[in-house]
């Protein structure tokens, strides 16, 4: 079921009125129901998925909880990271592993026997595999103690709001949560209405509206100049933004509404001063998922200084692989993992041009240089997210560098067809990039503003998301991951 | 309580900011066209066929035959040449009608004891339609508001409320264009033809749309219920196009409606026609190619009883 969708308009609001109507001690069922349901409005065939996980990281977490034995222990954890991993890998990965062997053996004169799949990527993967991971992986390192309860361990496998595209959830912060009474609070309620709706804005009016002038671009990038190219890859990072964190605003205010906090998922990303706060501040879930369960475990940085760069580019390789089986993901990944290692090695000399230059004594100008260059850097990374191959992005970046072209083409593609639409698109992602800071602020409850203020706002935004929403169940970028 | 304290003046700033930039949108123009049409591309202008079709259907008068459907069916079913045969016949196909709006069309104005025969056409990507497009042409040019509210409603789709809202902020508003090829009794002919025969996308999968599938059963059961016979029905199609997706498509449609359906009279590929002189397009025939068509399925239709001979 998509969030966008009129099937989740009418779930929701029964499922959260049922929710504090019921007692407190069967709203855990409630809940599991109605996350089996939102996830079989899908593809009700592949909830089988969601109970192998289930069970398999139930009971490998009691068998580890259970023994003392080390060996006994890490064979229960890696009966369940070879399930989870087994499950995406044969999903999501193989077509794409079998794929590069049939171009391997066919470069080297030879035949590749095995066929292509034609399974469907279950939707979310990526996500639930990673959070239930990571539940065991706690228990194994001590850090949690393993519930008894199978049906709460299978709502926070499943829980609606974030079980397709996260925030990936840790067990420490969430399952506790489902053992918890949660009663009806008015201003708990109202923030994750205000929440959910400004997610509905950024996804329906500026990401959704952004598509359609982007995705007509990269679909047949060739037809398009430089400047084209250019435009069309800055609408898209607002686009992937406003997509992705629309997603994340949407979970976390349908959760508070019934009780329950997730963690925070982005923190105005493109305001970063380097790829590594980008990275504090883009997909913070994932993020840290990797820092605390591939990263550390590396050696993060206690270890030799071509060890540290070797894991962060490591970690990043394998980020990018997660997002999608696609040699571009993988390059993307790499790209961003370049983009660390070399900001720690020229790190004295960037120090050094700092002193000289003077930035270092004037903070405010030196962020007025870095966050543009993050941006820029981050920007060009995206390219190679957004094409479709790797041929294609590097055609795409080879355009960009050349701007000779004049605006002619990108005149004629936003204003020869729909001047209308592309300039209220271009309006309301300009003021988004603008005024994101503040709102993010805002419907974040960091910031507060009169209660009539907030009525205008809120009303307007509903109007706009109603007048100037691209309506259609277009599904999130995030989904395909 | 406290709650519902707060909603009313969240709902009344919501309703008025909404209310507000509709008006805007529909009052500020840009190429003398109101910017309402090109912020929602979703939303049609009063006018065209459409609106002619439903201020000349006079729901009190009395048709020996009623046709409903898509394109197919206005550019398809000449209502003129049952005239000449001694039939009170009409045309209310409109733009992509699907099944959900032509059974909302046959409840509100096809009265029972008016009509003799409904004949639906029911052409494959009528039926795999999400409706928003015939929705919203209907929305703006049929006269009966509970209609018009009817269908939006069940589009279950926020662009309905738009459609809605449109409606009623042009409804003094004069049609914005007319269609010359509109005749009376609400066909609409092309008289041109296909210079070259178009290329088809064969093997393309059928996606029918649950929702249109449920509304084609409800039809079947009120024209069951009101005692008025159906009759499905196909045009003819060209020879080049899908003709395997068309036999897995019929034989869908037969387990739709079940063996007690109503008649289905295919005449897709059962047909002489020139691929290129009796259609103006892919699928639309031209109005040579409705003369004949038009005739042929009288011919069934008495063949069948269900018309008597005159």
């Amino acid at each position: 079921m998509l969030f966008n969708s009129f099937e989740f308009a009418v779930f929701f609001p029964v499922v959260a009125a049922l929710y504090f109507l019921l007692d407190p001690r069967w709203r855990w069922v409630l809940l599991l129901i109605a996350s089996y349901w939102f996830y079989m409005a899908w593809r009700a065939e592949y909830a089988v998925l969601l109970v192998v996980s289930t069970i398999v990281d139930y009971t490998a977490s009691r068998g580890i909880a259970g023994s003392e034995d080390p060996r006994t222990r890490k064979r229960w954890l890696l009966f369940s990271i070879l399930t989870n991993l087994g499950i995406l890998g044969f999903f999501k990965y193989f077509n794409f592993l079998n794929g590069t062997l049939r171009s391997v053996v066919g470069a080297a004169g030879g035949h590749w026997p095995v066929q292509d799949t034609d399974v469907l990527l279950p939707m979310g993967i990526s996500f639930y595999t990673f959070q239930t991971m990571s539940y065991t992986i706690d228990v194994y390192r001590r850090v949690l103690q393993p519930t008894r309860h199978l049906g709460r361990f299978a709502l926070y496998v499943t829980f609606f709001p974030q079980l397709v595209a996260g925030p990936i959830e840790r067990a420490p912060n969430l399952l506790p949560q489902f053992f918890r009474d949660h009663d009806f609070d008015q201003a708990r309620v109202i923030r994750g209405l205000k929440q959910m709706l400004w997610g509905f804005f950024k996804k329906l009016v500026i990401a959704d509206r952004l598509g359609l002038i982007v995705d007509p671009i990269y679909d047949a990038p060739r037809q398009h100049d430089g400047p084209t190219l250019v435009l069309a890859t800055f609408l898209f990072a607002l686009q992937i933004y406003c997509d992705f964190s629309a997603y994340s605003d949407i979970a976390i205010g349908a959760a508070r509404v019934l009780g329950h906090d997730l963690m925070e998922n982005f923190r105005t990303p493109y305001l970063s001063s380097s790829i590594r706060e980008f990275w504090s501040r883009w997909h913070i879930s994932l993020s840290t998922w990797f820092r605390d369960y591939l990263y550390i475990p590396l050696g993060g940085n206690r270890v030799l200084k071509w060890r540290w760069y070797f894991n962060l580019f490591v970690v990043f390789l394998v980020s990018g692989l997660w997002h999608g089986a696609n040699w571009t993901f993988v390059l993307w990944g790499a790209l961003h993992g370049a983009f660390l290692v070399a900001a720690l090695i020229f790190a004295p000399l960037w120090e050094r041009f700092n002193a000289v230059t003077g930035l270092a004594r004037r903070p405010g100008w030196r962020q007025a240089v870095n966050v543009p260059a993050t941006f820029v850097l981050v920007l060009l990374s995206w390219v190679l997210f957004r094409a479709r191959t790797i041929d294609a992005a590097g055609w795409i970046l080879h355009e960009m560098m050349d701007l000779r072209t004049g605006l002619e083409g990108l005149r004629h593609t936003l204003f020869d067809h729909a001047p209308v639409m592309a300039l209220t698109s271009l309006l309301f992602a300009m003021g988004f990039l603008v005024f994101d800071p503040l709102i993010d602020d805002l419907v974040k409850g960091r910031r507060a503003a009169p209660r009539p203020v907030q009525y205008v706002f809120y009303g307007a935004v509903m109007a706009a998301c109603l007048l100037f929403g691209h309506f259609g169940n277009t599904a999130f970028i995030y989904f395909q991951f | 309580m406290r709650l519902l304290k707060r909603a009313i003046p969240f709902l009344a700033t919501f309703i008025g900011a909404y209310l507000i930039g509709f008006w805007a949108l529909c009052h500020l123009t840009h190429n003398g066209t109101p910017l309402i049409f090109s912020i929602a591309p979703e939303l049609l202008m009063k006018g065209g066929d459409t609106y002619q079709r439903f201020q000349e259907f006079d729901p009190d008068s009395t048709y020996d035959v009623v046709f409903l459907g898509s394109s197919h069916a206005y550019r398809g079913y000449d209502p003129a040449y049952f005239t000449r045969h001694g039939y009170a016949a009409f045309n209310l196909g409109s733009s992509a009608q699907s099944q959900m709006n032509s059974y909302y069309l046959l409840k509100d104005l096809v009265h029972p004891g008016h009509v003799r025969l409904v004949v639906l056409d029911v052409y494959e990507g009528a039926m795999e339609s999400d409706a928003v497009e015939s929705t919203s042409d209907l929305v703006q040019n049929i006269p009966s508001d509970a209609t018009a509210w009817r269908m939006a409603l069940a589009l279950h789709d926020p662009r309905g409320l738009n459609m809605l809202a449109l409606r009623y902020f042009m409804k003094g508003h004069a049609p914005f264009y007319r269609d010359p090829t509109y005749r009376a009794g609400g066909g609409a002919l092309r008289t041109d033809s296909l210079k070259v025969p178009p290329r088809y996308d064969k093997g393309r999968p059928l996606r029918i749309d649950p929702l249109q599938a449920h509304y084609l059963q409800r039809t079947v059961a009120l024209c069951r219920e009101r005692n008025i016979p159906l009759v499905l029905s196909e045009h003819y199609f060209p020879h080049a196009s899908d003709q395997a997706r068309h036999a897995a498509y019929t034989d869908h449609l037969r387990d739709l409606v079940g063996p007690d359906g109503p008649v289905l009279i295919d005449k897709a590929y059962d047909h002489h026609l020139s691929d290129r002189d009796h259609f103006f397009d892919r699928n639309h025939l031209n109005a040579a190619g409705a003369e004949l068509f038009s005739a042929d399925l009288l011919a069934e239709l008495q063949k069948r009883d269900l018309l008597p001979t005159r």
